[in-house]
C-alpha cells in the first residue's frame, strides 16, 4: 500500500457520506502578511511569461525529439533521448502550475497547457486538480492529505523504485485515467471530487486513453518504436532530474502543524532548474500564497524572508536532510526536522497556529 | 431588507475587491468594468476571505484554492469552486457604496 493510498485509507472514516465533505477541521494556516499593494503586484497575471515558459518546454521537447530521430551513431542517440525524456519529465510542474491557473490570464490558455501536460504526466487533470486542492488545505497532515510521497515509517523500496515515478505513474495516475474511463472515478476521486463534476472527469478521462491509444495507433500505422518512446518510455526514463527536485518538498519535516514554513522547504536552484521547474523551489511562497504566479515567486520570497527559515543554499544539502531524516524514522517513525521558524517582532511565535482537531470520531455519526 | 453604507465608492479600484463586515456578516465588495457587485466575503468551498483573492473581469479567483466564481450572481465558475456565492444588491447613492443585506 503506498502512503497515498494508506492515507486514503485511514481517511475513509473522515468523510461526511452526506455533504462529501471531510469531517477533518480545516487547519488555521499560519500566513505572513504582504502589504495589500505589494499582493496586488506580485498576483498579476499575463499571459506572456507562462507562454514563454510553456513554449520553451515544447521547443526543447521538439527539438532534442528531432534531433533523438536524425542522430547516429546510436550512443549519441541515446543521449538525446535522454536529454528528450529529462524535460519531458517536468510536465508535472506544468500541469501544478496550471491547476491554480496561475500561469497566463487568459483561461483558455491555461486549460490547453494543463490538459497537454497532464496527457505527458499521466495524470487525467481534472481530478488532479481537486486532489490537489486537497493538498493545499491539509498540506502533511497525515490523517487526509491526498499527496503524502513517504508513510512512517518509510518504504524505501517504494521511494526508489519511484525515483522513476514508476509506481506513481502507472499505479496512482494512470490506472485511475483507465478505470475513470471505463467503469467510473475511483475512491479517491469519489472522495474529493464532488458528484456534479464526476461526467467531467470521465470525458476527460476518455479523452487521455484516446489519446494514449492514438499513440500506439500511430506507432503501428508508421511501423515506428518513436511514438512509443517519446510518450510513454520518456516518462519514466526521464523522471529522475524531476524527482531529485519535487522528493524534497516536504519529505521528513513535521506532520501534522498549521504552518508551510514548518512543513515545506524552500530550496535554492540554479536558473535551468527553475526554469524546469516553474520556480516551485520556493516553495513555501507558493503555497502561503498560491494566487502568486510562478514568474513572481523569487519577488515573494524576498518580502517573506525575514520571517522565514533560512532557505536551502541547494538541493544537496536539502537531500542530506531529508535522507537522515527519513533513516531515522524507520526506528523513530514520529522523528521529524524541526524548522527554526523566526518569532514575528514583538509579538507571539509566528507559527502560533494550533493542530487542528477531527471534528467528529470516525464512524462517530 | 436595509441598505447599509458599507464603504466610499472610490475606495475600491477597478477590479479590485474589499472586504467590509455588516455585524457578523462578512461582505466582498467588487469593483469591476460593468460596476459594483456584493457577495458574501468567505468562500463557499473553504475557508477564504475572498477579498485576499484576485478580481479578473467580473471574476473573483479564491485565494485559497483558485476557484472562480462570478461577482455578478455569484456562481461558481471553476473547480474548486463547486457551490454559489450567495450576492448581495447594490446601489452608488452620495459616493457611497451601499448593500442590501
Amino acid at each position: 500500500m503506498t502512503p497515498a493510498e494508506a492515507a486514503s485509507s485511514r481517511a475513509e472514516g473522515l468523510w461526511d457520506a452526506t455533504s462529501g465533505m471531510p469531517r477533518f477541521e480545516e487547519p488555521d494556516w499560519t500566513q505572513v502578511a504582504v502589504e495589500r499593494s505589494t499582493m496586488r503586484k506580485l498576483q498579476r497575471r499575463s499571459d506572456l511569461p507562462g507562454l514563454a515558459r510553456f513554449g520553451a518546454y515544447l521547443g526543447l521537447l521538439v527539438g532534442f525529439g528531432a534531433l533523438t530521430v536524425l542522430a547516429h551513431p546510436l550512443w549519441l542517440k541515446v543521449i538525446l533521448f535522454l536529454a528528450y525524456a529529462t524535460v519531458y519529465g517536468f510536465s508535472e510542474p506544468i500541469l501544478h502550475e496550471t491547476h491554480h491557473r496561475t500561469p497566463f490570464r487568459s483561461l483558455w490558455i491555461n486549460e490547453v497547457a494543463h490538459h497537454i501536460s497532464g496527457l505527458f504526466a499521466f495524470k487525467e487533470p481534472l481530478r488532479d486538480r481537486w486532489l490537489h486542492a486537497g493538498h493545499h488545505t491539509y498540506t502533511y497532515y497525515s490523517e487526509i492529505d491526498p499527496e503524502i510521497a513517504t508513510d512512517r515509517p518509510p518504504q524505501f523500496g517504494t521511494l526508489i523504485f519511484d525515483f522513476m515515478r514508476i509506481h506513481n505513474a502507472l499505479v496512482n495516475w494512470l490506472w485511475p485515467t483507465i478505470r475513470t474511463a471505463f467503469v467510473g472515478p475511483d475512491d479517491l476521486a469519489r472522495r474529493w471530487v464532488p458528484k456534479a463534476y464526476h461526467r467531467q472527469l470521465i470525458w476527460s478521462a476518455r479523452a487521455c486513453v484516446a489519446f494514449y491509444l492514438g499513440v500506439i495507433a500511430l506507432a503501428v500505422a508508421i511501423g515506428s518504436w518513436y511514438p512509443i518512446l517519446f510518450i510513454f518510455v520518456a516518462r519514466f526514463v526521464g523522471a529522475p532530474l524531476h524527482s531529485w527536485v519535487t522528493f524534497i518538498q516536504h519529505a521528513g519535516l513535521e506532520e501534522n502543524v498549521a504552518d508551510w514554513r514548518e512543513n515545506t522547504r524552500t530550496v535554492y536552484m540554479n536558473p535551468l532548474l527553475r526554469l524546469l521547474y516553474w520556480n516551485m523551489n520556493y516553495h513555501v511562497e507558493h503555497h502561503m500564497h498560491p494566487t502568486v504566479p510562478f514568474h513572481s515567486l523569487a519577488r515573494l520570497h524576498e518580502e517573506i524572508a525575514s520571517e522565514s527559515p533560512p532557505p536551502y543554499p541547494n538541493t544537496l544539502v536539502a537531500w542530506n536532510e531529508m535522507i537522515r531524516a527519513l533513516w531515522r524514522q524507520r526506528r523513530e517513525p514520529s522523528y521529524s526536522v524541526h524548522r527554526p521558524v523566526p518569532l514575528r517582532s514583538g509579538g507571539p511565535p509566528a507559527a502560533a497556529a494550533e493542530s487542528p482537531a477531527i471534528l467528529a470520531e470516525p464512524g462517530a455519526s | 431588507m436595509a441598505w447599509v453604507a458599507v464603504a466610499a465608492a472610490e475606495e475600491i479600484e477597478e477590479e479590485d475587491v474589499i472586504e467590509v463586515s455588516v455585524g457578523e456578516l462578512v461582505l466582498a465588495i467588487y469593483r469591476t468594468r460593468d460596476g459594483y457587485f456584493a457577495t458574501d466575503g468567505i468562500c463557499s468551498h473553504q475557508r477564504a476571505h475572498l477579498a485576499e483573492g484576485l478580481v479578473m473581469g467580473n471574476i473573483i479567483e479564491c485565494p485559497k484554492h483558485q476557484g472562480r466564481f462570478d461577482v455578478r450572481d455569484g456562481s461558481a465558475k471553476g473547480p474548486p469552486a463547486a457551490i454559489a456565492l450567495r450576492t448581495h444588491p447594490v446601489k452608488i447613492a452620495d459616493g457611497r457604496v451601499h448593500v442590501d443585506i
